[in-house]
């Protein structure tokens, strides 16, 4: 729809509401009002929803900066947040907005959409940047002293320096592998270690979340009936609405991160509707990404077969050049607390999710070529080698079977000349994905164990991955502190 | 000599580096210190009483914790200790005593649905599949977004109890697609229902509908073409096969196109179609 007639119908309907008496939407001739919250879900081609906590109802949206003309009314939402979905907008533009209808929008606040699907941005590459357990800004000792202070922040500032220097595009996709706000994934405590912290991010570019344990809140372990352990980040509930935040002085009404984030559940913005927030689907450009629920819906058997059947016809209904995974529990780690190899047995099944995922998942990545997947958990940032078909545990792991080969048959780096090819050379398929944990984007953990046997590097550094997704390639880059490269991939096409 | 379960208590959170002192919470210790002291000053209030139960029950101390819900049953509406009791003596395994706690909640609150969700667990796991139904429908009818995969474990029962049963199970999952959309998840499971009752045409019917999700995919044509041919309707199966045949010559190879392939050339090689 062009921007003409888009204006025309926008005002149209702002008229005729105004003259059914409903609250001024008229124009944008209001102040901008500063919300509490403010961020943007399921960016695609032609439609945008803005979010925010605060008084204002309404926002202006334009692509001039100081003449926005496109007033848009919000509903309130679950969690008391207002929600305005912007519709009938052109691909790759770049639209400013204020929140409270005012015609100029505060420096910063604008987002772009998303290009046609299947084409790249006019930059030539989706651009992701993903954080995993970055929470830890509201993670506080029981003297409520800050057990990580600053860290999280410190990641931020090394991605965003890396693209200061590199003079890199705006980002596409902000992607979260869950544990986003420590303790127990409250309200407040999403606040503080996702709404404050990445402000400047989630005004500009679309949050992509999968729930971790620690959205989950409160929870107790047992040794069969015995309750042994209880903490926040220990349950093993599969249903959200048993969320607790530890706190008998507050009622709990369901889990936070499914009132605060709208997904989609339709297949709003691309791929399979889900019927469920929990896990969804969505294409941007010339990328299809799925985020998988190995918190809640993993731990139910007959929710996670129906989970696997649904990631079943979604990978088959897609054609994106590239396709990337993410949920939070990690099939191969040896990360501290979180080794893949004891999943099963560890914490009376804290951690079998990293078991069902590998053990059930695994098979449908390679079948249905998926590229990347992307996981948190354990603290630390593990990069595995080009696999298909590992299933096992570590011991099992065999680089004939399971890893591309380099010329000398030893497992390929995915770096410079070992780069990998989405069709492997030796089976002529798009049959092999890269697992990376990376979960330190918080805070950092050592490896007790060393590395696992499928990982071509494992760092107990804090940083993030940047992923740049062109038409022929693809790279992804653990960005640390500083802004440095530590470790990257490439995959060609 | 500690319990059991504080060793298992004390041993795990130093294998996990934390001490109750050191966790983000106030530490169980702390937390019953603090309750203790305002019994000890409130010795009537119920709700002191629930608070300390779901502690001690939350740290392992059974007979504490039940002494505790006892004790405010009877200080108080016994309702507001109800939940609490049925989750204790779920957690113990004393499955029917739970029950009738949730009975009590239920009678009384029909709406909470937590307790509804606990009831319909322990009456699927006994057996008594039309009572978990049951449960689950109102579990259902309190939910904005119940897990698709719930609608699927409770058509399941329903298939289970006898062949009026399938009928029941097919309704559940279209009151199921009603509220949650046409998620693939559930129409699949129907299309099996269908199937397994000899009902193709009805399981084509089905299919016909998961292309508006699903797209026009070479797995939904080849699917398509599928069902069909157990509906005895082999030339309309042809041309699905055809579609999926063209478009995988179009699309990157994945070992799943690859059999997918291979499987359109057995079925398209007797019809002289050049594969």
């Amino acid at each position: 729809m062009s921007h003409r007639r888009l204006l025309l119908i926008s005002s149209l309907l702002a008229l005729l509401v105004a003259c059914n008496g409903s609250d001024d939407i008229a124009g944008c001739n209001n102040i901008n009002m500063m919300p509490e919250r403010l961020f943007l879900q399921q960016v695609s081609a032609d439609r945008a929803i803005i979010k925010w906590r605060g008084a204002a109802e309404v926002v202006c949206v334009g692509t001039s900066p100081d003449a926005l003309d496109i007033p848009v009314a919000a509903t309130v939402t679950e969690g008391n947040h207002w929600e305005a979905e912007v519709i009938g907008l052109e691909a790759q533009t770049l639209y400013y907005y204020s929140v409270g209808g005012a015609a100029s929008a505060p420096a910063g606040q604008w987002f772009r959409t998303a290009p046609e699907p299947g084409s790249v941005p006019a930059s030539g590459k989706v651009t992701l940047w993903i954080v995993g357990d970055s929470g830890t800004a509201t993670e506080l000792d029981s003297e409520g002293v800050p057990e990580h202070p600053g860290e999280a922040e410190a990641v931020m500032q090394g991605f965003l320096s890396y693209q200061q220097a590199t003079g890199a595009q705006p980002l596409d996709l902000f992607v979260m592998l869950g544990d986003n706000a420590y303790e127990v994934g409250s309200d407040s405590n999403y606040q503080g270690a996702v709404f404050d912290l990445y402000a400047e991010i989630l005004n500009k570019a679309a949050v992509w979340p999968t729930i971790g344990n620690h959205e989950m809140g409160y929870g107790t372990l047992y040794n069969g009936d015995t309750p042994v352990y209880s903490s926040g980040g220990v349950s093993t509930a599969s249903d959200p609405a048993s969320y607790s935040d530890g706190d008998d002085t507050t009622v709990d009404s369901g889990l936070p991160y499914l009132d605060i984030f709208s997904l989609p559940t339709q297949g709003e913005a691309g791929g399979v509707a889900s019927g469920t927030e929990q896990y969804y689907s969505l294409d941007y450009g010339n990328v299809h990404m799925v985020s998988l629920d190995s918190q809640l819906t993993a731990r139910d058997d007959t929710a996670r077969a129906a989970m696997k059947q649904w990631l079943i016809d979604d990978l088959s209904s897609n054609s994106a050049d590239w396709t990337i995974v993410i949920f939070h529990h990690p099939p191969y780690s040896k990360g501290k607390n979180h080794d893949s190899d004891e999943a099963e047995t560890f914490l009376f099944g804290l951690d079998i999710p990293q078991f069902y995922m590998r053990d059930e998942f695994i098979t449908v990545f390679d079948e249905y070529g998926v590229d990347l997947v992307y996981s948190g958990h354990a603290h630390s940032y593990e990069r595995s080698y080009y696999l298909t078909n590992h299933t096992g545990k570590s011991d099992t792991f065999d680089p004939l079977q399971h890893a591309e080969l380099n010329s000398s048959n030893q497992p390929a780096s995915g770096q410079g000349g070992e780069s990998y090819s989405q069709i492997s050379v030796g089976s002529g398929a798009d049959d092999k994905a890269v697992y990376t944990v990376a979960g330190s984007s918080g805070k950092a953990d050592a490896f007790p164990g060393g590395q696992h046997a499928a990982h071509y590097i494992g760092l107990a550094v804090l940083g993030s991955v940047l992923v740049d997704a062109s038409a022929s390639e693809l790279t992804a880059r653990f960005i640390d502190v500083n802004g440095d490269v530590l470790d990257y991939l490439t995959i060609n096409r | 000599m500690l319990s059991l379960a504080k060793r298992w208590f004390v041993l795990f959170s130093v294998l996990l580096g934390l001490s109750p002192a050191a966790g983000a919470h106030p530490s169980h210790e702390q937390q019953l210190s603090l309750l203790n002291l305002q019994i000890a000053q409130f010795p009537d209030q119920q709700r002191l009483y629930i608070e300390r139960g779901i502690a001690y029950s939350s740290d392992g101390e059974l007979d504490p914790a039940l002494a505790d819900f006892n004790r405010a049953e009877t200080l108080g509406d016994p309702l507001l200790v109800a939940f609490d009791l049925g989750v204790l003596y779920y957690r113990m395994g004393e499955l029917q005593r739970a029950r009738r706690y949730f009975d009590t909640t239920l009678n009384q609150l029909p709406d909470h649905s937590r307790s509804l969700e606990y009831r319909a667990r322990i009456a699927r796991d006994v057996g008594d599949y039309p009572a978990a139904v049951a449960d689950f429908r109102a579990f259902f009818a309190l939910r904005e977004r119940p897990n698709p995969g719930h609608y699927i474990s409770t058509a399941a029962m329903l298939a289970e109890m006898d062949l009026e049963g399938v009928d029941a199970a097919l309704a559940l999952l279209d009151e199921g697609m009603v509220k949650l959309g046409q998620v693939p998840q559930l129409q699949r499971y129907a299309i099996e229902l269908e199937r397994w009752q000899g009902n193709y045409d009805g399981a084509v019917e089905r299919q016909q509908r998961l292309v508006a999700v699903l797209g026009d995919s070479p797995q939904w044509n080849w699917q398509m073409g599928q069902l069909l041919t157990e509906a005895g309707r082999k030339p309309q199966a042809v041309k699905y096969y055809r579609s999926a045949h063209q478009q995988l010559r179009n699309l990157r190879r994945t070992p799943a196109r690859i059999e997918l392939m291979q499987q359109l050339k057995v079925q398209l090689k007797p019809v002289g179609v050049d594969t």
